[in-house]
Protein backbone atom coordinates (compact mmCIF):
# COMPACT_ATOMS: atom_id res chain seq x y z
CA UNK A 1 0.00 0.00 0.00
CA UNK A 2 1.95 3.00 -1.37
CA UNK A 3 0.08 5.33 0.27
CA UNK A 4 0.78 4.03 3.67
CA UNK A 5 4.08 3.49 3.20
CA UNK A 6 5.49 4.75 6.37
CA UNK A 7 8.85 4.96 4.73
CA UNK A 8 7.62 7.32 2.39
CA UNK A 9 4.17 8.96 2.84
CA UNK A 10 5.27 12.01 1.30
CA UNK A 11 4.81 11.30 -1.99
CA UNK A 12 3.67 9.23 -4.84
CA UNK A 13 6.99 9.36 -7.21
CA UNK A 14 7.16 6.52 -9.88
CA UNK A 15 3.49 5.78 -9.18
CA UNK A 16 0.53 5.29 -11.31
CA UNK A 17 -1.71 8.50 -11.74
CA UNK A 18 -3.90 6.94 -8.77
CA UNK A 19 -1.24 7.06 -6.45
CA UNK A 20 -0.19 2.90 -6.92
CA UNK A 21 2.96 0.98 -8.32
CA UNK A 22 3.70 -0.08 -11.73
CA UNK A 23 3.36 -2.96 -12.66
CA UNK A 24 6.76 -4.34 -14.05
CA UNK A 25 6.92 -4.28 -17.92
CA UNK A 26 5.46 -7.78 -18.96
CA UNK A 27 7.10 -8.64 -22.33
CA UNK A 28 6.31 -11.99 -22.52
CA UNK A 29 3.42 -13.40 -25.35
CA UNK A 30 -0.03 -12.16 -24.98
CA UNK A 31 -2.43 -14.04 -22.67
CA UNK A 32 -5.64 -15.15 -23.54
CA UNK A 33 -7.40 -12.46 -22.31
CA UNK A 34 -5.44 -9.48 -23.54
CA UNK A 35 -5.84 -11.32 -27.09
CA UNK A 36 -10.18 -11.66 -26.28
CA UNK A 37 -9.72 -7.72 -25.30
CA UNK A 38 -8.28 -6.61 -28.00
CA UNK A 39 -10.44 -8.33 -30.39
CA UNK A 40 -13.63 -7.36 -28.04
CA UNK A 41 -11.81 -3.60 -28.55
CA UNK A 42 -11.33 -4.32 -32.52
CA UNK A 43 -14.88 -5.29 -32.94
CA UNK A 44 -16.70 -2.75 -31.12
CA UNK A 45 -14.83 -0.04 -33.05
CA UNK A 46 -15.16 -1.99 -36.26
CA UNK A 47 -18.97 -1.79 -35.95
CA UNK A 48 -19.12 1.78 -34.91
CA UNK A 49 -20.42 0.73 -30.99
CA UNK A 50 -16.92 3.06 -30.10
CA UNK A 51 -13.90 4.79 -31.18
CA UNK A 52 -10.70 4.61 -30.79
CA UNK A 53 -11.07 8.69 -29.24
CA UNK A 54 -13.64 7.53 -26.25
CA UNK A 55 -11.40 4.98 -25.46
CA UNK A 56 -8.97 7.44 -25.22
CA UNK A 57 -11.18 9.80 -23.18
CA UNK A 58 -12.70 7.28 -20.80
CA UNK A 59 -9.20 6.17 -19.76
CA UNK A 60 -8.14 9.79 -19.25
CA UNK A 61 -11.18 10.44 -17.03
CA UNK A 62 -10.29 7.16 -15.16
CA UNK A 63 -6.82 8.26 -14.96
CA UNK A 64 -7.77 11.71 -13.37
CA UNK A 65 -9.45 9.99 -10.42
CA UNK A 66 -7.24 9.90 -7.52
CA UNK A 67 -7.28 8.62 -3.68
CA UNK A 68 -7.20 12.11 -3.17
CA UNK A 69 -10.77 12.38 -3.73
CA UNK A 70 -11.63 9.68 -1.14
CA UNK A 71 -9.41 11.49 1.66
CA UNK A 72 -11.30 14.76 1.15
CA UNK A 73 -14.09 13.09 1.54
CA UNK A 74 -12.82 11.24 4.49
CA UNK A 75 -11.38 14.75 5.71
CA UNK A 76 -14.73 16.21 5.59
CA UNK A 77 -16.79 13.26 7.75
CA UNK A 78 -13.71 13.92 10.51
CA UNK A 79 -14.56 17.39 10.82
CA UNK A 80 -18.48 17.21 10.06
CA UNK A 81 -20.16 14.89 12.35
CA UNK A 82 -23.33 15.93 10.58
CA UNK A 83 -21.71 14.81 7.12
CA UNK A 84 -20.09 11.78 8.62
CA UNK A 85 -24.06 11.22 9.35
CA UNK A 86 -24.78 11.28 6.31
CA UNK A 87 -22.10 9.54 4.77
CA UNK A 88 -22.53 6.85 6.49
CA UNK A 89 -26.18 6.74 5.81
CA UNK A 90 -25.98 7.52 1.90
CA UNK A 91 -22.20 7.07 0.83
CA UNK A 92 -23.27 7.87 -2.94
CA UNK A 93 -25.80 10.65 -1.89
CA UNK A 94 -23.44 12.43 0.53
CA UNK A 95 -20.00 11.95 -1.89
CA UNK A 96 -22.37 13.83 -4.62
CA UNK A 97 -23.02 16.74 -2.29
CA UNK A 98 -18.95 17.44 -1.95
CA UNK A 99 -19.24 17.61 -5.90
CA UNK A 100 -17.70 14.32 -7.29
CA UNK A 101 -18.56 13.08 -10.27
CA UNK A 102 -19.36 9.29 -9.33
CA UNK A 103 -21.70 8.16 -12.34
CA UNK A 104 -23.95 5.45 -11.10
CA UNK A 105 -21.64 4.30 -7.84
CA UNK A 106 -23.55 2.97 -4.98
CA UNK A 107 -21.46 3.94 -2.29
CA UNK A 108 -21.07 1.93 0.94
CA UNK A 109 -19.39 3.62 3.64
CA UNK A 110 -17.93 1.40 6.58
CA UNK A 111 -16.28 3.13 9.67
CA UNK A 112 -13.12 2.34 11.74
CA UNK A 113 -13.24 2.50 15.11
CA UNK A 114 -11.59 1.37 18.16
CA UNK A 115 -13.01 -1.92 18.00
CA UNK A 116 -13.93 -2.70 14.65
CA UNK A 117 -11.62 -3.13 11.60
CA UNK A 118 -13.26 -2.63 7.89
CA UNK A 119 -11.08 -4.85 4.93
CA UNK A 120 -12.71 -4.53 1.55
CA UNK A 121 -12.41 -7.33 -1.49
CA UNK A 122 -14.06 -8.59 -4.34
CA UNK A 123 -13.57 -11.70 -4.05
CA UNK A 124 -15.55 -12.66 -7.57
CA UNK A 125 -13.32 -9.81 -9.27
CA UNK A 126 -12.24 -7.07 -8.94
CA UNK A 127 -15.39 -4.33 -7.76
CA UNK A 128 -13.64 -1.02 -6.63
CA UNK A 129 -15.24 2.10 -5.77
CA UNK A 130 -13.00 3.42 -9.05
CA UNK A 131 -15.40 6.65 -9.69
CA UNK A 132 -14.67 8.05 -6.69
CA UNK A 133 -10.88 6.57 -6.10
CA UNK A 134 -9.85 5.79 -9.37
CA UNK A 135 -7.82 2.34 -10.46
CA UNK A 136 -7.34 -0.15 -8.15
CA UNK A 137 -3.80 -1.22 -7.24
CA UNK A 138 -2.81 -4.25 -8.54
CA UNK A 139 -2.30 -6.54 -5.54
CA UNK A 140 -6.42 -5.73 -4.93
CA UNK A 141 -7.08 -7.83 -8.03
CA UNK A 142 -4.69 -10.54 -7.58
CA UNK A 143 -5.98 -14.08 -6.79
CA UNK A 144 -3.75 -14.07 -3.79
CA UNK A 145 -5.75 -11.33 -1.93
CA UNK A 146 -8.66 -12.09 -3.09
CA UNK A 147 -8.99 -15.88 -1.33
CA UNK A 148 -6.54 -15.60 0.92
CA UNK A 149 -8.48 -11.91 2.93
CA UNK A 150 -11.91 -13.69 3.48
CA UNK A 151 -10.32 -16.77 4.99
CA UNK A 152 -7.14 -15.22 7.25
CA UNK A 153 -7.75 -11.22 7.20
CA UNK A 154 -5.60 -10.60 9.76
CA UNK A 155 -2.71 -12.68 8.72
CA UNK A 156 -2.85 -10.73 5.35
CA UNK A 157 -3.38 -7.38 7.35
CA UNK A 158 -0.32 -8.46 8.89
CA UNK A 159 1.85 -8.71 5.90
CA UNK A 160 0.47 -5.11 5.19
CA UNK A 161 1.94 -4.25 8.63
CA UNK A 162 -1.22 -3.91 10.64
CA UNK A 163 -1.52 -6.43 13.56
CA UNK A 164 -4.84 -6.33 15.10
CA UNK A 165 -5.42 -7.16 18.94
CA UNK A 166 -7.70 -9.92 19.47
CA UNK A 167 -10.28 -6.90 21.23
CA UNK A 168 -10.85 -5.73 17.40
CA UNK A 169 -13.61 -7.29 15.48
CA UNK A 170 -12.61 -7.47 11.60
CA UNK A 171 -14.83 -7.37 9.28
CA UNK A 172 -14.95 -8.61 5.56
CA UNK A 173 -17.30 -6.38 3.23
CA UNK A 174 -17.06 -9.19 -0.05
CA UNK A 175 -18.55 -6.70 -2.86
CA UNK A 176 -20.34 -9.24 -5.09
CA UNK A 177 -22.91 -7.35 -6.46
CA UNK A 178 -24.13 -3.53 -6.85
CA UNK A 179 -22.54 -2.02 -4.23
CA UNK A 180 -19.04 -0.42 -3.64
CA UNK A 181 -17.01 0.09 -0.13
CA UNK A 182 -14.82 2.68 1.19
CA UNK A 183 -13.46 2.64 4.51
CA UNK A 184 -13.73 5.76 6.82
CA UNK A 185 -10.31 5.58 8.78
CA UNK A 186 -10.47 6.32 12.47
CA UNK A 187 -9.80 10.24 13.12
CA UNK A 188 -5.88 9.69 14.51
CA UNK A 189 -5.06 11.08 17.64
CA UNK A 190 -3.08 13.84 18.28
CA UNK A 191 -5.04 15.44 14.75
CA UNK A 192 -7.94 17.32 17.05
CA UNK A 193 -6.39 20.65 16.45
CA UNK A 194 -6.74 19.99 12.51
CA UNK A 195 -9.79 21.45 10.64
CA UNK A 196 -10.92 19.53 7.24
CA UNK A 197 -8.79 22.00 5.16
CA UNK A 198 -5.29 20.97 7.03
CA UNK A 199 -6.87 16.82 6.75
CA UNK A 200 -7.82 17.43 3.43
CA UNK A 201 -5.46 16.37 0.38
CA UNK A 202 -2.91 19.05 -1.22
CA UNK A 203 -2.57 20.33 2.28
CA UNK A 204 1.05 19.47 3.29
CA UNK A 205 -0.35 18.67 6.73
CA UNK A 206 -2.55 15.99 5.38
CA UNK A 207 0.73 13.66 5.09
CA UNK A 208 0.66 14.21 8.84
CA UNK A 209 -2.48 12.01 9.62
CA UNK A 210 -1.62 9.95 6.17
CA UNK A 211 1.12 8.70 7.85
CA UNK A 212 -0.92 8.56 11.41
CA UNK A 213 -2.64 5.92 9.26
CA UNK A 214 0.35 4.22 7.96
CA UNK A 215 1.75 3.41 11.44
CA UNK A 216 -0.68 3.13 14.01
CA UNK A 217 -0.89 -0.31 13.97
CA UNK A 218 2.76 -1.56 12.87
CA UNK A 219 4.10 -0.04 15.76
CA UNK A 220 4.96 -2.33 18.73
CA UNK A 221 3.70 -0.13 21.73
CA UNK A 222 0.05 -0.26 20.41
CA UNK A 223 -1.31 1.03 23.32
CA UNK A 224 -0.16 4.07 23.35
CA UNK A 225 -1.06 7.07 21.20
CA UNK A 226 0.36 7.83 17.98
CA UNK A 227 1.50 11.37 19.53
CA UNK A 228 3.06 9.43 22.65
CA UNK A 229 4.75 7.12 20.42
CA UNK A 230 6.01 9.56 17.99
CA UNK A 231 7.30 11.83 21.21
CA UNK A 232 9.01 8.49 22.75
CA UNK A 233 10.69 7.62 19.08
CA UNK A 234 11.64 11.24 18.74
CA UNK A 235 13.49 10.90 21.98
CA UNK A 236 14.30 7.78 20.79
CA UNK A 237 16.45 9.58 18.38
CA UNK A 238 17.69 12.18 20.26
CA UNK A 239 19.15 9.43 22.59
CA UNK A 240 20.67 7.70 19.75
CA UNK A 241 22.69 10.86 18.68
CA UNK A 242 23.84 11.27 22.02
CA UNK A 243 25.32 7.91 21.72
CA UNK A 244 26.97 8.74 18.93
CA UNK A 245 28.50 11.83 20.26
CA UNK A 246 29.72 9.86 23.02
CA UNK A 247 31.10 7.66 20.58
CA UNK A 248 32.41 10.45 18.78
CA UNK A 249 34.36 11.98 21.80
CA UNK A 250 35.63 8.73 22.60
CA UNK A 251 36.92 7.76 19.29
CA UNK A 252 38.42 11.17 18.97
CA UNK A 253 41.25 9.90 21.73
CA UNK A 254 42.01 7.05 19.36
CA UNK A 255 41.95 8.32 15.85
CA UNK A 256 41.99 11.54 14.14
CA UNK A 257 38.38 12.77 14.38
CA UNK A 258 38.01 13.52 10.64
CA UNK A 259 38.32 9.18 10.78
CA UNK A 260 35.48 9.23 13.33
CA UNK A 261 33.30 11.40 10.66
CA UNK A 262 34.26 9.35 7.64
CA UNK A 263 33.40 6.29 10.24
CA UNK A 264 30.24 7.70 10.64
CA UNK A 265 28.99 8.51 7.13
CA UNK A 266 30.29 5.23 5.50
CA UNK A 267 28.43 3.55 8.56
CA UNK A 268 25.55 4.95 7.77
CA UNK A 269 25.50 4.75 3.94
CA UNK A 270 25.97 1.11 4.24
CA UNK A 271 22.89 0.74 6.52
CA UNK A 272 20.82 3.01 4.35
CA UNK A 273 21.87 1.97 1.34
CA UNK A 274 20.77 -1.98 2.43
CA UNK A 275 17.43 -0.85 3.63
CA UNK A 276 16.34 0.69 -0.05
CA UNK A 277 18.23 -1.81 -1.61
CA UNK A 278 14.86 -3.26 -3.20
CA UNK A 279 13.81 0.41 -4.47
CA UNK A 280 17.07 1.84 -5.66
CA UNK A 281 16.80 2.78 -9.07
CA UNK A 282 13.58 5.07 -7.77
CA UNK A 283 15.56 6.33 -4.45
CA UNK A 284 19.27 7.42 -5.95
CA UNK A 285 16.76 9.73 -8.68
CA UNK A 286 17.34 13.09 -7.33
CA UNK A 287 14.95 15.77 -8.30
CA UNK A 288 17.74 18.88 -7.00
CA UNK A 289 20.87 17.18 -7.28
CA UNK A 290 22.80 20.65 -6.85
CA UNK A 291 20.50 21.40 -3.49
CA UNK A 292 21.07 17.39 -2.29
CA UNK A 293 25.00 18.68 -2.87
CA UNK A 294 24.44 21.34 -0.77
CA UNK A 295 22.42 20.44 2.10
CA UNK A 296 25.30 17.18 2.24
CA UNK A 297 28.16 19.46 2.67
CA UNK A 298 26.46 21.38 4.97
CA UNK A 299 25.62 18.38 7.24
CA UNK A 300 29.36 17.07 6.69
CA UNK A 301 30.62 20.83 7.88
CA UNK A 302 28.20 20.67 10.91
CA UNK A 303 28.89 17.00 12.11
CA UNK A 304 33.05 17.73 11.80
CA UNK A 305 33.12 21.13 13.55
CA UNK A 306 30.65 19.11 15.99
CA UNK A 307 33.02 15.84 16.47
CA UNK A 308 35.95 18.67 16.72
CA UNK A 309 33.56 20.31 19.33
CA UNK A 310 33.46 17.70 21.60
CA UNK A 311 36.42 16.19 21.03
CA UNK A 312 37.58 19.23 22.97
CA UNK A 313 34.74 20.54 25.15
CA UNK A 314 32.55 19.18 27.50
CA UNK A 315 29.48 16.89 25.76
CA UNK A 316 27.28 19.09 27.55
CA UNK A 317 28.98 22.08 26.81
CA UNK A 318 29.15 21.16 23.03
CA UNK A 319 25.73 19.75 23.10
CA UNK A 320 24.02 23.69 24.59
CA UNK A 321 25.43 25.39 22.41
CA UNK A 322 24.66 23.39 19.35
CA UNK A 323 20.85 23.69 20.83
CA UNK A 324 21.06 27.08 19.49
CA UNK A 325 20.25 25.71 16.04
CA UNK A 326 16.37 25.59 16.41
CA UNK A 327 15.85 29.75 16.62
CA UNK A 328 18.35 29.94 13.96
CA UNK A 329 16.37 27.77 11.68
CA UNK A 330 13.79 30.42 12.39
CA UNK A 331 15.91 33.45 11.87
CA UNK A 332 17.60 31.85 8.58
CA UNK A 333 13.80 30.93 7.49
CA UNK A 334 13.27 34.65 7.91
CA UNK A 335 16.52 36.22 6.43
CA UNK A 336 16.46 33.20 3.26
CA UNK A 337 12.99 31.80 2.56
CA UNK A 338 10.85 35.05 3.30
CA UNK A 339 9.10 33.67 6.12
CA UNK A 340 8.29 36.08 9.29
CA UNK A 341 9.92 36.96 12.03
CA UNK A 342 8.47 39.48 14.46
CA UNK A 343 10.01 41.32 17.69
CA UNK A 344 9.47 38.97 19.69
CA UNK A 345 11.17 35.88 17.79
CA UNK A 346 14.36 37.77 16.86
CA UNK A 347 14.37 38.52 20.96
CA UNK A 348 14.36 34.97 21.42
CA UNK A 349 17.15 34.78 18.50
CA UNK A 350 18.95 37.23 20.16
CA UNK A 351 18.96 35.47 23.19
CA UNK A 352 19.62 32.16 22.36
CA UNK A 353 22.91 33.25 20.84
CA UNK A 354 23.54 35.01 24.23
CA UNK A 355 22.92 31.54 26.16
CA UNK A 356 25.64 30.49 23.60
CA UNK A 357 27.96 33.18 24.54
CA UNK A 358 27.36 32.84 28.75
CA UNK A 359 28.54 28.85 27.92
CA UNK A 360 31.60 29.74 25.66
CA UNK A 361 32.31 32.72 27.79
CA UNK A 362 34.48 34.63 24.84
CA UNK A 363 37.33 36.44 26.52
CA UNK A 364 37.28 34.49 29.98
CA UNK A 365 39.55 32.60 31.42
CA UNK A 366 38.51 29.40 30.07
CA UNK A 367 37.12 30.35 26.83
CA UNK A 368 39.65 28.58 23.92
CA UNK A 369 38.56 29.28 19.56
CA UNK A 370 37.65 25.80 20.21
CA UNK A 371 34.15 27.01 22.07
CA UNK A 372 32.90 28.79 18.73
CA UNK A 373 33.12 25.07 17.14
CA UNK A 374 29.91 23.68 18.40
CA UNK A 375 28.18 27.21 17.52
CA UNK A 376 29.41 27.01 13.72
CA UNK A 377 28.39 23.56 13.75
CA UNK A 378 24.74 25.14 14.83
CA UNK A 379 25.32 27.51 11.95
CA UNK A 380 25.78 25.05 9.42
CA UNK A 381 23.38 22.52 10.72
CA UNK A 382 20.96 25.45 10.78
CA UNK A 383 21.66 26.14 6.95
CA UNK A 384 21.30 22.11 6.49
CA UNK A 385 17.63 21.86 7.80
CA UNK A 386 17.00 25.16 5.77
CA UNK A 387 17.92 23.90 2.47
CA UNK A 388 16.17 20.56 3.40
CA UNK A 389 13.36 22.42 4.41
CA UNK A 390 13.21 23.99 0.94
CA UNK A 391 13.69 20.81 -0.97
CA UNK A 392 10.78 20.34 1.16
CA UNK A 393 8.12 17.60 0.49
CA UNK A 394 9.88 17.43 -3.47
CA UNK A 395 11.68 14.52 -2.42
CA UNK A 396 12.09 11.41 -0.98
CA UNK A 397 13.38 11.52 2.60
CA UNK A 398 15.36 8.00 1.80
CA UNK A 399 16.71 10.16 -1.22
CA UNK A 400 17.89 12.59 1.27
CA UNK A 401 19.35 10.12 3.75
CA UNK A 402 21.41 8.21 0.98
CA UNK A 403 22.37 11.43 -0.65
CA UNK A 404 23.47 12.81 2.96
CA UNK A 405 25.71 9.86 3.59
CA UNK A 406 27.04 9.07 0.38
CA UNK A 407 28.10 12.81 -0.38
CA UNK A 408 29.93 12.27 3.25
CA UNK A 409 31.57 9.35 2.81
CA UNK A 410 32.59 10.43 -0.74
CA UNK A 411 34.17 13.04 0.47
CA UNK A 412 35.87 12.01 3.06
CA UNK A 413 37.31 8.78 1.96
CA UNK A 414 39.18 11.37 -0.38
CA UNK A 415 40.95 12.99 2.26
CA UNK A 416 41.21 9.76 3.96
CA UNK A 417 44.60 8.83 2.68
CA UNK A 418 46.47 12.06 4.43
CA UNK A 419 44.51 11.43 7.67
CA UNK A 420 43.96 7.63 8.03
CA UNK A 421 45.74 6.28 10.99
CA UNK A 422 45.50 2.66 12.27
CA UNK A 423 42.68 1.88 14.28
CA UNK A 424 42.95 -0.12 17.75
CA UNK A 425 40.98 -2.73 18.74
CA UNK A 426 38.21 -0.15 20.81
CA UNK A 427 38.34 2.27 17.90
CA UNK A 428 37.59 -0.63 14.96
CA UNK A 429 34.33 -1.44 17.18
CA UNK A 430 33.46 1.91 17.81
CA UNK A 431 34.05 2.68 14.22
CA UNK A 432 31.54 0.19 13.09
CA UNK A 433 29.01 1.42 15.86
CA UNK A 434 29.25 4.70 15.49
CA UNK A 435 27.75 4.59 11.40
CA UNK A 436 24.69 2.18 12.64
CA UNK A 437 23.83 4.23 15.75
CA UNK A 438 23.57 7.85 13.69
CA UNK A 439 21.59 5.73 11.09
CA UNK A 440 19.32 4.33 13.62
CA UNK A 441 18.81 7.91 14.68
CA UNK A 442 18.11 8.95 11.86
CA UNK A 443 15.55 6.21 11.29
CA UNK A 444 14.01 7.17 14.57
CA UNK A 445 13.57 11.00 13.84
CA UNK A 446 11.97 9.84 10.08
CA UNK A 447 9.27 7.46 11.89
CA UNK A 448 8.73 10.08 14.49
CA UNK A 449 7.80 12.98 11.74
CA UNK A 450 5.79 10.64 10.17
CA UNK A 451 3.22 9.91 13.49
CA UNK A 452 3.78 14.11 14.65
CA UNK A 453 4.07 17.12 13.26
CA UNK A 454 7.04 18.36 13.83
CA UNK A 455 7.23 21.68 15.30
CA UNK A 456 4.85 19.62 17.80
CA UNK A 457 7.87 17.78 18.61
CA UNK A 458 10.69 20.93 18.37
CA UNK A 459 10.84 21.23 22.06
CA UNK A 460 11.82 17.71 23.03
CA UNK A 461 14.68 18.04 21.10
CA UNK A 462 15.96 19.39 24.27
CA UNK A 463 16.32 16.34 25.52
CA UNK A 464 19.61 16.33 24.19
CA UNK A 465 21.21 18.30 27.04
CA UNK A 466 19.66 15.84 29.61
CA UNK A 467 21.45 12.73 27.76
CA UNK A 468 24.64 15.26 27.15
CA UNK A 469 24.87 15.91 30.76
CA UNK A 470 24.27 12.27 31.91
CA UNK A 471 26.86 10.91 29.44
CA UNK A 472 29.22 13.73 30.07
CA UNK A 473 29.47 12.32 33.72
CA UNK A 474 28.63 8.63 33.32
CA UNK A 475 31.14 8.05 31.01
CA UNK A 476 33.51 11.10 30.91
CA UNK A 477 33.51 12.07 34.62
CA UNK A 478 32.31 15.87 33.47
CA UNK A 479 30.34 17.87 35.64
CA UNK A 480 28.89 21.26 33.91
CA UNK A 481 29.87 24.34 35.70
CA UNK A 482 27.06 26.99 37.13
CA UNK A 483 27.57 29.41 33.17
CA UNK A 484 26.79 26.20 31.41
CA UNK A 485 23.62 25.06 33.28
CA UNK A 486 22.42 28.95 33.25
CA UNK A 487 23.45 29.13 29.43
CA UNK A 488 21.68 25.61 28.29
CA UNK A 489 18.55 27.21 30.11
CA UNK A 490 18.82 30.32 28.53
CA UNK A 491 18.82 28.84 24.87
CA UNK A 492 16.28 25.35 26.13
CA UNK A 493 14.12 28.45 27.18
CA UNK A 494 14.41 31.22 24.35
CA UNK A 495 13.81 27.81 21.70
CA UNK A 496 10.80 26.57 24.05
CA UNK A 497 9.21 30.60 23.60
CA UNK A 498 10.05 30.65 19.62
CA UNK A 499 8.39 27.03 19.31
CA UNK A 500 5.25 28.38 21.57
CA UNK A 501 5.31 31.41 19.23
CA UNK A 502 5.23 29.35 15.93
CA UNK A 503 2.49 26.66 17.14
CA UNK A 504 0.22 29.21 19.14
CA UNK A 505 -2.92 29.92 17.25
CA UNK A 506 -2.28 27.55 14.79
CA UNK A 507 -4.26 24.78 17.14
CA UNK B 1 -37.39 -10.37 5.35
CA UNK B 2 -36.05 -11.10 8.59
CA UNK B 3 -32.97 -11.08 10.10
CA UNK B 4 -31.54 -15.00 9.70
CA UNK B 5 -31.24 -16.24 6.44
CA UNK B 6 -29.76 -19.25 4.73
CA UNK B 7 -27.85 -18.92 1.17
CA UNK B 8 -29.28 -22.15 -0.76
CA UNK B 9 -26.75 -24.09 -1.87
CA UNK B 10 -27.44 -24.88 -5.49
CA UNK B 11 -24.80 -25.12 -8.08
CA UNK B 12 -26.53 -23.18 -11.44
CA UNK B 13 -24.17 -22.79 -14.32
CA UNK B 14 -23.77 -18.89 -15.80
CA UNK B 15 -23.21 -15.81 -14.22
CA UNK B 16 -23.72 -16.24 -10.61
CA UNK B 17 -22.77 -13.59 -8.43
CA UNK B 18 -22.87 -15.61 -4.93
CA UNK B 19 -19.80 -16.40 -4.17
CA UNK B 20 -19.14 -20.43 -3.35
CA UNK B 21 -18.07 -20.22 -0.58
CA UNK B 22 -21.08 -18.83 0.96
CA UNK B 23 -23.12 -21.42 -0.59
CA UNK B 24 -24.91 -23.33 2.41
CA UNK B 25 -23.94 -20.68 4.79
CA UNK B 26 -26.36 -18.95 7.04
CA UNK B 27 -26.04 -15.16 8.36
CA UNK B 28 -27.99 -12.42 9.14
CA UNK B 29 -29.48 -9.53 7.47
CA UNK B 30 -27.26 -6.51 8.21
CA UNK B 31 -29.32 -4.41 5.75
CA UNK B 32 -31.99 -4.10 2.47
CA UNK B 33 -29.84 -2.70 -0.35
CA UNK B 34 -33.17 -2.35 -2.77
CA UNK B 35 -34.32 -3.62 -5.91
CA UNK B 36 -31.00 -4.18 -8.57
CA UNK B 37 -31.22 -5.81 -11.68
CA UNK B 38 -30.66 -9.69 -11.67
CA UNK B 39 -27.17 -10.11 -13.10
CA UNK B 40 -27.69 -13.98 -13.96
CA UNK B 41 -29.94 -12.43 -16.72
CA UNK B 42 -28.06 -9.02 -17.45
CA UNK B 43 -24.77 -11.04 -18.29
CA UNK B 44 -26.75 -12.34 -21.32
CA UNK B 45 -28.45 -9.44 -22.08
CA UNK B 46 -31.73 -11.03 -21.12
CA UNK B 47 -34.42 -8.47 -20.39
CA UNK B 48 -33.87 -8.66 -16.50
CA UNK B 49 -36.51 -8.97 -13.22
CA UNK B 50 -35.24 -6.47 -10.43
CA UNK B 51 -34.83 -8.92 -7.17
CA UNK B 52 -34.19 -7.42 -3.51
CA UNK B 53 -30.21 -7.28 -3.30
CA UNK B 54 -29.11 -7.64 0.75
CA UNK B 55 -26.18 -7.01 2.47
CA UNK B 56 -25.76 -10.49 5.00
CA UNK B 57 -23.45 -11.22 7.77
CA UNK B 58 -21.66 -14.18 8.24
CA UNK B 59 -19.35 -15.22 11.22
CA UNK B 60 -15.85 -16.40 10.19
CA UNK B 61 -17.18 -19.49 12.34
CA UNK B 62 -19.85 -20.25 10.26
CA UNK B 63 -18.00 -19.86 7.42
CA UNK B 64 -14.98 -22.18 8.47
CA UNK B 65 -15.92 -23.51 10.91
CA UNK B 66 -13.89 -23.17 14.55
CA UNK B 67 -10.59 -23.15 12.87
CA UNK B 68 -11.42 -20.07 11.44
CA UNK B 69 -8.47 -17.72 11.44
CA UNK B 70 -10.57 -15.30 14.39
CA UNK B 71 -14.28 -17.56 14.61
CA UNK B 72 -16.12 -13.99 16.01
CA UNK B 73 -14.84 -11.69 12.75
CA UNK B 74 -17.85 -10.99 10.49
CA UNK B 75 -17.71 -11.35 6.57
CA UNK B 76 -20.34 -9.33 4.58
CA UNK B 77 -21.94 -10.04 0.94
CA UNK B 78 -24.48 -8.60 -1.05
CA UNK B 79 -27.23 -12.06 -1.85
CA UNK B 80 -30.12 -11.49 -4.13
CA UNK B 81 -33.23 -12.50 -2.67
CA UNK B 82 -33.60 -15.29 -4.72
CA UNK B 83 -30.68 -17.05 -3.21
CA UNK B 84 -31.95 -16.66 0.22
CA UNK B 85 -34.03 -18.74 2.69
CA UNK B 86 -35.88 -17.45 5.48
CA UNK B 87 -35.27 -19.26 8.93
CA UNK B 88 -37.29 -18.83 11.72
Amino acid sequence: MPHDDPNDPFHHEGMSPSGHPYRQDNDEALTYWQVMEIAMREILIEKGVTTPAEIAAQIEVMDARSPADGASVVARAWSDPDFKARLLKDGSAATREMGFDIGTLRLVVVENTQDVHNVIVCTLCSCYPRNLLGLPPDWYKTRAYRSRVVREPRKVLAEFGLDLPDSTQVRVHDSTADMRYIVLPERPDGTEGLDQADLAPGHPRQHDWHGHCATAGMTRFKALTPSAQGILLFIGAFLMMSIMDVMAKELSGHVPVLQAVWARYTGQTVVVFLIVLPRIGTVARSAFPGLQALRSLFLLAATSCFFFGVSLLGLAEATAIMNVSPVLITLGAALFLGERLGIRRATAVALALIGALIIIRPGGAVFSVYSALPLIAAFFYSGYALVTRFVGRGEDVWTSLLYTALAGAVVLSGVMPWVWERPDATAVALMALIGIVGATGQLLLIRALVLVEASALAPFSYVSLVFATAWGALVFGEYPDAPTYLGALVIAGAGIYVWHRETRGRT
Amino acid sequence: MAEQVRVSHMMPPGHVRTPAYLRGKTGEIERTLGPFGNPEQLAYGLKSDDKMLYRVRFTMREIWGEDAENPDDTLDAEIFAHWLEKLD
